[in-house]
């Protein structure tokens, strides 16, 4: 085997299309099973609402938490809270809620909402220009190229006025028409200093090689049944497949990579299915196994000379973890908009998106409408989460309200600090013995004062657009709820200072390569990762083909 | 005789001593549930369903459930719950899951005694008003008390189970599920019930 690739999402997948289709042959190993939309995704049965992302088996892979911050009285209007339940975390300290993912052909791209965003150009240079995090050893235009490969493989709809991403082409396809209650935020935009785009998205505007365009039903999370939302099992793996020279072996997990002489590694002993355990060997390894599991699978790794720990020399392994900073207000509008139907996040606003965009704080965050990623969209939610009492008040209420659910979330900046990160949890294994990633997560002044200004932007533009009751919202400062993680085996030019260098490549293992949200230097203004994923798949698989060479 | 003496004495003891362990881990369970904000009907409420752990709900206990779900839920111009099958879902769930049928159950014996005061007859005998008024004091109950529990569990699942019936979703306009057809109209305002 030339290459084995370790986890199939966005790193894992675009990287398997970009290695094949130069004719280099590649294996990927994943850990999960593979989903069939068709069959798996339960968007067409009446009770579609009753279950988010249809995991088809429990994830072999699990995770824990270390200790959370306390909670503190001056960020009371920061906590979680819904107008029928009242506070959802009642205790003195953040709640580790969930690091939301899928393992599974095709990753947590399966569940994504299909955002495909570049990050802002200043995002690269977070060090340099503002003292924080660490640079890119990247530039934007070093990437702009293979973002719009990326953007070609995945089907991205879009259109840029506002974004300040230059770009070299167009997006393949037109932007998605705002749905109803977005062009309402739109309409009162004039009432707030932001403004709106259509939201650049892997999901089609018209049909495209052979997919169908979007149908508005408004539930990617729950994956899409028609493979028009781009994830990575419908687009790069599908293509990748088509080459001829890509195998994929779902639930199929790498239990350590092997290293070798010369600082080289040999391949990974994986166990399949049927319990039984493998050796394949292979000239480069790839590990994309998600900013979660790349660092525990690099620990859990040794080095051959009795060193625990694989391209853990700058002992950066696990360090700078970032997660999602996140906040969403959700509010009734007085007309009935149909909110529930669209795509979630159609329209975005990049206004605050600059690092150094928001006065009191470094780093930049972004504006969407998030009316169905808080799972908003249908009635047994409103019925349970919007529409308070019971009875037959209840059912009326419910007459009157079903379709007025208005929200807008935020997602910003996270930045590293000493006391976020990975580790292994030695009192924990998995159910082959091994200890589980530990995660810790620390949130300092500096989100916290980014999350209120988040926080008072999404009431501000609700308000705006003429809603006048606010019954739920939620956020990153009493809960841990992450979907986009980054930062632990972070990328750069010294080796002192970073895990790989800017190909991914390991500093002191020259064939072995880390592909995924694990390698950024810092997270962005809240772009989402998976475009920006890829386009560092392709460029790494460029490199990889003239280290084959060589 | 010196040996049965002091057996006896030794058996005493042993009682005397099983005895005070036994008050002992009373005391710090009533304790920890007043910590926890429980009073005591609760408490007795939930040593006697413990006893029932494994036994299905009876008769008794699917019409109390029955009672309380149409009145969560009740006929109006669209099907009630009843008549869309959300108790029997709720019932399998019982089935299913015996830490939820415990919930059900200790819930079931705290509003007994509510409704007995009350109203002179148990739950499964009031008629819809009443049980209206037993679920009123149920919502406003302590919030880890067995009966805020049970009111808590079935508002959370007569809804799931309700809205996720497609007859339900005739007077609220909606025209789901998502797929297959998606919201085509979903650029223009909701006119009339047929564009949603
Ligand atoms: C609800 C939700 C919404 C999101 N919305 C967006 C969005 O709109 N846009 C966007 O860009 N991003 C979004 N994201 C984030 C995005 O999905 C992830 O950032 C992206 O998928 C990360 O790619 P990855 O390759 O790093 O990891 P993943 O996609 O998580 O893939 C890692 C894979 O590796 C496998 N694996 C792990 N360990 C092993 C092992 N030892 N052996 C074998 N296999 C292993 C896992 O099973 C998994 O399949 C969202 C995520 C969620 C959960
Ligand atoms: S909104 Fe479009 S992309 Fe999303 S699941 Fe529905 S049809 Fe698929």
């Amino acid at each position: 085997m030339d290459v084995i690739v370790i986890g199939s999402g966005a790193g894992g997948g675009a990287s398997a299309w970009a290695l094949s289709q130069q004719g280099i042959n590649v294996l990927v190993l994943e850990a999960g099973p593979a989903y069939d939309p068709y069959k798996d995704y339960h968007l067409h049965q009446p009770d579609w609402e009753l279950e988010r992302f249809p995991d088809k088996q429990e994830h072999p892979l699990k995770y824990s938490f270390g200790e959370m911050q306390p909670l503190e009285k001056r960020y009371d209007r920061l906590r979680t809270w819904n107008h029928i339940r009242g506070l959802t975390n009642r205790s003195d300290t953040r709640i580790p809620y969930k690091y939301h993912h899928v393992q599974g052909v095709g990753g947590s791209t399966l569940h994504f909402t299909g955002e495909a965003h570049r990050l802002h150009p200043k995002a690269f240079q977070m060090r340099s220009q503002y003292g924080v995090a660490a640079d890119w050893p990247l530039s934007y235009e070093d990437l702009e190229n293979d973002y719009a490969k990326a953007e070609r493989v995945v089907g991205v709809s879009g259109e840029d006025k506002f974004s300040q991403r230059p770009r070299s082409t167009d997006f393949p396809l037109p932007p998605h028409p705002a749905s109803y209650a977005s062009q309402k935020i739109i309409a009162h935009s004039h009432n707030t200093d932001l403004k709106w785009d259509f939201n650049s998205l892997a999901t089609l505007s018209a049909p495209y090689e052979g997919r169908p365009g979007c149908n508005y039903c408004n539930n990617c999370g729950r994956g899409c049944p028609r493979k028009d939302k781009g994830s990575v099992d419908v687009t790069f793996l599908h293509k990748a497949r088509l080459t001829g020279h890509c195998q994929i072996q779902s639930n199929s997990t790498v239990l350590r990579i092997i290293s070798g002489d010369n600082d080289r590694v040999e391949g990974v002993e994986y166990i399949d299915k049927t319990g039984a355990t493998h050796l394949v060997k292979a000239k480069v390894v790839i590990v994309a196994c998600g900013a979660i599991e790349t660092p525990r699978l690099l620990l859990l790794s040794d080095t051959g000379d009795g060193e625990q720990g694989l391209a853990n020399e700058s002992g950066l392994v696990g360090q700078n973890f970032m997660e999602t900073l996140s906040w969403v207000s959700a509010g009734l509008h007085p007309e009935n908009l149909g909110s529930y139907r669209g795509l979630p996040t159609d329209i975005i606003s990049w206004s605050y998106n600059a690092p150094d965009a928001i006065s009191n704080a470094i780093g930049g965050c972004r504006f969407a409408v998030g009316t169905s990623e808080s799972d908003l969209a249908g009635p047994v939610n409103y019925a349970k989460r919007v529409v308070a009492g019971w009875g037959l008040a209840h059912k009326q209420k419910m007459r009157e309200t079903f379709g007025h659910v208005l929200s807008v979330g935020s997602i910003g900046e996270s930045l590293p600090n000493p006391n976020s990160f990975i580790a292994l949890d030695e009192s924990n294994k998995d159910r082959f013995g091994r200890s589980i990633a530990k995660i810790s997560s620390f949130l300092n002044e500096g989100e916290i004062s980014r999350l209120k200004f988040m926080a008072n932007k999404c009431r501000e533009v609700l308000n705006a657009t003429g809603v006048t009751e606010i019954f739920e919202e939620y956020g990153s400062y009493d809960f841990f709820n992450s979907t986009h993680v980054f930062g632990t085996a972070r990328m750069g030019n010294d080796p002192a200072e970073s895990v790989v260098n800017p190909y991914c490549q390991s500093h002191r293992w020259k064939n072995l390569f880390i592909v995924d949200s694990s390698v950024f230097p810092s997270s962005g203004g809240g772009e989402a990762p998976s475009l920006t994923i890829e386009a560092l798949a392709i460029r790494t698989a460029r490199y990889i083909r003239q280290y084959l060479n060589s | 005789m010196a040996n049965t003496f002091s057996r006896r004495r030794f058996i005493g003891s042993l009682l005397y001593l099983t005895a005070l362990l036994f008050s002992g881990i009373l005391l710090f369970r009533s304790y920890r549930s007043y910590r926890a904000g429980l009073d005591f009907s609760t408490l007795i409420a939930r040593s006697r369903a413990r006893w029932r752990y494994d036994d299905p709900l009876d008769a008794t206990e699917l019409r109390c459930l029955q009672q309380y779900i149409d009145v969560l839920a009740p006929d109006d111009d669209s099907p009630g719950a009843l008549k869309v099958g959300v108790d029997q879902r709720i019932i399998a769930k019982s089935s299913d899951d015996p830490d939820y049928r415990q919930t059900l159950r200790q819930g079931i014996l705290r509003i007994n005694p509510l409704a007995q005061n009350k109203f002179g007859c148990p739950f499964h005998q009031l008629t819809a008003d009443q049980v209206h008024e037993i679920i009123l004091i149920s919502e406003q109950a302590k919030r880890y008390s067995s009966e805020r529990l049970l009111f808590d569990r079935l508002r959370e699942d007569t809804f799931s189970y309700y809205y996720v019936a497609p007859e339900s979703w005739q007077s609220l306009c909606y025209q789901g599920p998502p797929q297959p057809v998606g919201f085509s109209g979903y650029q223009q305002p909701l006119e009339s019930c047929d564009q949603s």
